[in-house]
């Protein structure tokens, strides 16, 4: 239980966490997005739950997918906006879809939990150490960025272009899970090397969204995604 | 304009052939553990599984082989689309109680699903 927990915490967190250490080294100079970002957070987190399973039987039992794919893609542009300038605006509106995703995982799993004999302790314990491990593993991103934007200022854009093919393979998956998009066979299957059960495999899955077994649609949408931001992150240093 | 009117009903409707087409399965979740815990589903074909929660609390069905990641609130169901697949087992978990909650998807070549079909008429 305790286990499983932080496994969960870090798994959820770690993404909005990756984004906002990307967003804080692009933006050092003003952090009012941040608590914009924060406060919208909170009130869409307060809002949601009463209608959480109004939602999830929407569209035959597909509303929750819906609501994933409408936050993917809201990062996703948001992304495109903030390499066009309007950074402040855009950087509220990746944290605000990000931690929205997270949000409503931590409540669902929360609701499986809390209350619940025996599992209480546990579960706040595995939130705590979720929490600590999560931020720790942000913290050292962030001075990892910092040391590799000396090198090179690519570095950033690079980042920024993993988090949205992250968005990008996101996106057609859930397409996928809901017969919107097709599923086609593996193209391959790296498991061996990297297993999405795996603790690498984990981080690999929140920072550039990880596959072990990709199929010909997500591929695409993955490459696509990253090539566009690629670009759009060239223009704008040579704009600048 | 009457022609891409005429296209996008046209696409709609063939969409919605393709979503009702599906042959279903019914995977319950219950006690924490999946029933049946061996669902056996036919190769090459796109299928419809249903999930029927019947805990109080919420689950989420997660496959990494499949690709798949599907929340089910407590009391209440939801749907999942696959296919077409390759013959295998495909194991899958209750992401929220990953310890009980276990099961494999076994994707059946097609004379062995016909074999399998007759037997369970018989």
């Amino acid at each position: 239980m305790l286990i499983n927990t932080v496994l969960v915490y870090i798994r959820e967190l770690l993404p909005v966490l990756l984004l906002l250490a990307t967003l804080l080294r692009l933006q050092h100079h003003s952090r009012r997005w941040l608590w914009q970002s924060t406060f919208l957070t909170a009130v869409m987190l307060i809002v949601l739950p009463p209608w959480l399973g109004d939602i999830t039987q929407l569209a035959d039992g597909t509303g929750l997918e819906w609501l994933f794919i409408s936050a993917h893609l809201s990062t996703l542009i948001a992304l495109f906006i903030l390499l066009a300038g309007r950074m402040n605006s855009a950087s509220v509106l990746a944290l605000c879809a990000q931690a929205l995703l997270c949000g409503i995982n931590l409540l669902l799993y929360g609701l499986t939990n809390i209350g619940t004999d025996n599992s209480t302790e546990s579960f706040w314990l595995g939130a705590v150490l979720g929490v600590g491990i999560g931020a720790s593993i942000a913290v050292i991103w962030y001075q990892l960025l910092a040391e590799l934007q000396r090198v090179s200022q690519f570095i950033l854009g690079m980042m920024l272009a993993l988090i949205g093919a992250r968005q990008g393979i996101e996106t057609v998956t859930l397409l996928g899970q809901i017969d919107m998009l097709p599923s086609g066979e593996a193209l391959w299957d790296s498991s061996a090397l990297v297993s999405e059960h795996t603790e690498v495999g984990v981080f690999f899955q929140a920072w550039f969204g990880y596959e072990a077994t990709p199929d010909m649609v997500q591929l695409g949408s993955w490459l696509m995604s990253f090539i566009l931001i690629l670009m759009l992150w060239q223009w704008r240093r040579g704009k600048l | 304009m009457t022609l891409l009117y005429r296209s996008f009903i046209l696409c709609c409707a063939l969409m919605s052939c393709n979503v009702f087409s599906r042959q279903e399965f019914v995977l319950v979740i219950k006690d924490h553990l999946f029933s049946p815990s061996h669902l056996y589903v036919p190769q090459g074909q796109k299928i419809k599984i249903r999930l029927l929660n019947q805990d109080a609390t919420p689950e989420e069905f997660e496959s990494f082989a499949l690709n798949r990641e599907k929340v089910v609130l407590g009391q209440s169901e939801a749907v999942l689309y696959l296919g077409p697949l390759q013959a295998g087992e495909y194991g899958f978990f209750g992401d929220f109680h990953p310890d009980s909650a276990k099961g494999t998807l076994i994707v059946l070549p097609e004379n062995e699903w016909i074999q399998r079909q007759v037997e369970h008429v018989d």
